[in-house]
């Protein structure tokens, strides 16, 4: 199934301004699943293992070589999430996001950042 | 599909302070925050009933300058209800401008309460909830 | 009296005899079951197996299992059926829904190790350094103390920790992280107080921060039970 994956898609703001801040989307199609199922709610924790688990464990979001955020995950993230944040424009150099799964798979999408107006 | 995503902002201001021990600070009144309180106090934007808790959107904020000296370090998301209780953290760089992370988590059948700390790298955790209701459940 | 001693062997031998001629070579084996979700599924799990094989089901334990997953004990006589050919028949049940069962294989944990990309960011944006300050147990009597604290550690911590402890909760799984094995806290004595006291206040890593929502009462009952918790071998 994870080989199936398609890489992440990264949306800016369309006017970007020096020392602005804009808006970075990225949306990942990943099949984020805790694995389990509510079969007993006799008994603390309510909760059986029913399936194999599979998760982003974490996004790494890179401005130029400059590591600026990192965002720990866990199976407790919607699948396909589409994640929000923002940056400030301090320069023209590309956005990259990278995600890793819980099988330590990793994917990788970047954008480059150009001053507008 | 990128972009499209609207949340309305139902909540600004969180629904509890109930938060127990000093380590998390939380106001002591919710109707006239301080000035140290406004700017530090995460704001959750989550509807109060969410139909479908495999994909909850949920949208937290704070209003805190994000400068070299003086910025917020990360934002934390929880529903201590859930089987998964922390659904992702967040650590943040003043290269962000503005502390803010909108995402979708899962969250399990019933009521529970969602809770945001943000931790700012001077003033220490801040912690704000919102109660939900959940028609199904997610996990 | 010699008489009677002899009548006693001869029936001994005779009962032993007996009892290994109806067991003989029967065997109990623990399947870990993948696809159990809801209630419906475990009803047609057993009966669908007990029509297929001449089996005995012993039990099926959901949740309180060493390893997390639903463990299935079945009883059988593996000179008539192999455990393989039981493995294969539960992968051919369907549940109500449609879907397969499966013996689930592999590693208690299947999460890969983290790369070293991750190890790097972690290093730069990870969690905070431990802020330890001098505590001091309240507890006077702890032995309701403890009782308090195990119903605590039942609702809120063993699904990760697991029942007894070990780790492999129901959702351990589904973390960066593997839940801490608690009995190194076993017999502790009050210099763990302020490590056991903050970690579980402010969490780390994947650990929650419970001192959102659990008082300092609630918090001291679970450290007193944990120092009670020993390694299963031990037990």
């Amino acid at each position: 199934m994870a080989e199936k994956i398609k890489p992440p898609r990264i949306r800016v703001s369309r006017r970007i301004k020096k020392n602005k801040v804009f808006k970075v989307k990225v949306k990942f199609d990943h099949p984020s699943f805790t694995g389990l199922a509510m079969a007993d709610d006799t008994t603390e924790p309510v909760f059986n293992r029913a399936k194999p688990v599979t998760f982003i464990r974490n996004m790494l979001v890179y401005y130029g070589d400059e590591l600026v955020s990192r965002l720990s995950l866990s199976s407790g993230i919607a699948d396909d999430p589409l994640f929000t944040f923002k940056l400030k424009a301090t320069k023209e150099a590309p956005v990259k996001i990278v995600f890793i799964d819980n099988f330590g798979k990793r994917w990788e999408a970047s954008k480059e950042i150009k001053f507008k107006g | 599909m990128v972009g499209g995503l609207t949340i309305p902002l139902l909540s600004v201001i969180p629904s509890s302070n109930d938060a127990h021990g000093a380590v998390f600070q939380t106001p002591k009144d919710l109707e006239n925050l301080t000035e140290l309180e406004r700017i530090h106090l995460p704001k959750i934007s989550l509807p109060p009933v969410v139909e479908d808790g495999a994909s909850a959107s949920i949208v937290c904020s704070v209003d805190h300058p994000m400068d070299e000296d003086h910025y917020i370090k990360s934002i934390q998301i929880m529903n201590f209800a859930d089987p998964i209780v922390i659904k992702g953290k967040f650590f943040l760089t003043p290269v962000n401008g503005e502390a803010y992370l909108s995402t979708q988590i899962r969250l399990s059948g019933g009521e529970g309460t969602v809770w945001v700390i943000a931790e700012c790298n001077k003033h220490g955790k801040w912690a704000a909830s919102k109660k939900v209701t959940v028609a199904a459940g997610g996990c | 009296m010699k008489k009677f001693s002899q009548i006693f062997v001869i029936s001994y031998c005779f009962s032993f005899f007996l009892f290994q001629t109806i067991f003989a070579g029967t065997v109990v084996d623990k399947f870990k079951i993948e696809g159990i979700i809801s209630i419906a599924s475990t009803k047609a799990l057993q009966s669908e197996l007990l029509k297929k094989l001449d089996i005995k089901i012993l039990d099926l334990n959901l949740k309180k299992t060493d390893s997390g997953w639903p463990v299935l004990r079945i009883e059988y006589d593996p000179d008539i059926i192999s455990k393989n050919k039981i493995e294969t028949v539960i992968g051919e049940i369907e549940d109500p829904a449609g879907h397969k069962y499966k013996v689930h294989k592999g590693p208690l944990i299947a999460n890969a190790n983290l790369i070293d990309e991750e190890n790097q960011a972690m290093t730069i944006l990870g969690d905070m350094t431990m802020d330890l300050k001098q505590v001091n147990n309240p507890t006077v009597d702890f032995d309701s103390s403890i009782k308090r604290g195990k119903d605590v550690f039942i609702k809120n911590c063993a699904k990760c920790h697991g029942l007894n402890g070990n780790g492999y909760g129901v959702v351990a799984h589904g973390f960066a992280t593997w839940p801490r094995q608690l009995w190194a806290w076993y017999k502790a004595d009050s210099a763990a107080d302020s490590y056991l006291y903050w970690i579980i206040e402010n969490g780390k890593s994947d650990m929650p921060p419970w001192g959102l929502v659990l008082s300092e009462d609630v918090r001291w009952d679970l450290i007193n039970y944990i120092k009670t918790i020993k390694k299963p071998e031990e037990n």
